[in-house]
């Protein structure tokens, strides 16, 4: 009986696999959790300055939604609409008690370089919905966070993953008459949610993305980038086990 | 006479201004992938800036497309189609090292483009390993005389910059689109002035051999912030 119990979980994994072919085809290799690009960042409780400094103990939280998920959470999608009124569930992630060491600036070139560490601090991710509650887009987002939804919006519902992140770094650059750009990487590391399992004992892995500082910030005002982005793969496989223990499952 | 002429030409370049420079950005596409050198004509270990971007060297990006903004999105179908992006015709002019930390600069000419080819027939966008190979970058840059190339853009002003130390860095460049079947979907008062920019990081388990960084980047107009300005400092731009 357990045999044919696992035969039908095997037959259930390959149909989910088939089924989430779509999803996977636009993943690629690398990703595990991409970041939709209304996602957005702020620190209190002194602004950031143009085009990036930010002072020396200031708290950076940034909120956002998740775009599309990768193996092994194929079989969830977030699909975003860009209306913002899709009735579907919505994926919602923050990152929050980010300490700022305050921004060092150098000049290489044409380029000016300005670099912010923050103290290691925490993520969440969230399922939520329906209906959505947090905001779909940068006109949505209410001025002088935290206020309104931000960040209580995208922490409701169920706590599908958490954890740690460390060595969280934020690089901006302006070269010459160029508008400024930057990126942020960090190590973040799974401890909990309900989903956890999933990416029990993997070991660290990075979350990084692009940092845009200018003209996309949203008009409301209080924020100091827009991000996107993506949770990378682990380098280590999910479920360390032997033949023995996978083989005593289907007996 | 001549003032109230430029006036109207004013008049009308605003009119066709306004719907580019919102006071929020706008996303034309996001896509995630990795880059690599070609030509390389200086090969070797990238943690010496020497060997990494070159003059004369070549830089080039495949990926795939995870988003699109609100001018394509009634258009493209996921569900359907696989979307992948190129990025390429980006020659290292300017090399600059200093410190850890490198500036890159490229010719202007290079392109960026989007193609779509059907999950169900297509070939899925496969990176291989040390590009160009025999997947890459031929299965992101294919899908028949029907799909195929959809829409691409020329590029101007690129840069790239990278801290060896901290193992980040990132890309940017400004973007007019200017070919491909959905440029009917974007207006021509917004075909120029997009921003292509995005993340190079590396080391990571995830970047195949033979690839330099991964990348996570999107296309956009950027707003203009509000000019706040009195009627009288206006009226003084056409005395």
């Amino acid at each position: 009986m357990k045999r044919k119990i696992g035969v039908a979980a095997l037959l259930g994994l390959l149909l989910a696999g088939a089924l989430t072919t779509s999803a996977q085809a636009q993943c690629g290799t690398g990703p595990m959790i991409i970041f939709n690009t209304n996602s957005f960042a702020y620190e209190v409780p002194t602004p950031v300055t143009s085009p990036y400094l930010s002072p020396a103990g200031n708290s950076l939280t940034v909120v956002g939604l998740v775009q599309k998920f990768c193996a092994p959470f194929l079989d969830l999608n977030p699909v975003i609409l860009v209306s913002g009124t899709s009735p579907d569930t919505e994926f919602t992630f923050v990152f929050s008690g980010l300490t700022s060491g305050g921004t060092s600036t150098a000049t290489v070139g044409s380029t000016k370089i300005y670099t912010t560490v923050y103290s290691s601090a925490g993520f969440e991710i969230w399922r939520d919905g329906p209906p959505r509650d947090a905001p779909q887009t940068a006109a949505a987002m209410p001025g002088g966070p935290p206020a309104g939804a931000v960040p209580g919006a995208y922490k409701n519902g169920t706590k599908i993953l958490s954890g740690t992140l460390a060595n969280f770094t934020v690089q901006v650059t302006k070269t010459g008459t160029n508008n400024p750009n930057g990126s942020y990487r960090g190590d973040a590391t799974f401890t909990g949610g309900t989903l956890y399992s999933r990416v029990q004992n993997t070991g660290s892995t990075l979350v990084h993305g692009n940092w845009c500082v200018f003209g996309c910030l949203p008009p409301a005002g209080g924020y100091s980038a827009q991000v996107d982005g993506k949770f990378d793969t682990p380098a280590t496989p999910a479920h360390s086990s032997t033949w023995g223990a996978i083989k005593q499952l289907y007996r | 006479m001549k003032r109230k002429v430029l006036l109207l030409l004013l008049t009308a370049v605003f009119a066709l201004a306004v719907p580019a420079y919102a006071q929020q950005y706008e996303l034309l596409f996001a896509f995630t992938g990795f880059d690599y050198q070609d030509p390389n004509s200086v090969p070797g270990p990238l943690a010496d800036h020497a060997d990494y971007l070159a003059v004369g060297e070549g830089y080039k990006v495949v990926g795939f497309v995870t988003q699109f903004g609100p001018l394509l999105t009634p258009w493209v179908d996921p569900d359907t189609y696989e979307y992948t992006n190129h990025i390429f015709n980006l020659t290292v002019t300017g090399h600059f090292f200093f410190g850890g930390f490198l500036e890159a600069d490229f010719a202007d000419g290079g392109r960026a483009r989007y193609y779509r080819d059907k999950l169900t027939t297509g070939t899925p966008g496969t990176y291989g390993t040390f590009p160009p190979n025999l997947t890459s970058p031929s299965t992101f840059i294919d899908g028949g005389p029907i799909d195929g190339m959809r829409l691409g853009g020329g590029l101007k002003n690129a840069t790239l910059t990278y801290d060896f130390g901290l193992n980040q860095g990132n890309f940017n460049s400004e973007m007019t689109v200017d070919e491909g079947p959905d440029l009917i979907y974007i207006p021509a008062s917004q075909r120029p002035g997009w921003t292509l920019a995005g993340l190079a990081g590396r080391p990571n388990a995830t970047v195949p051999a033979g690839y330099d960084n991964q990348i996570t980047g999107d296309c956009k107009i950027l707003a203009t912030p509000a000019a706040h300005k009195t009627w009288g400092a206006v009226k003084a731009l056409y005395r």
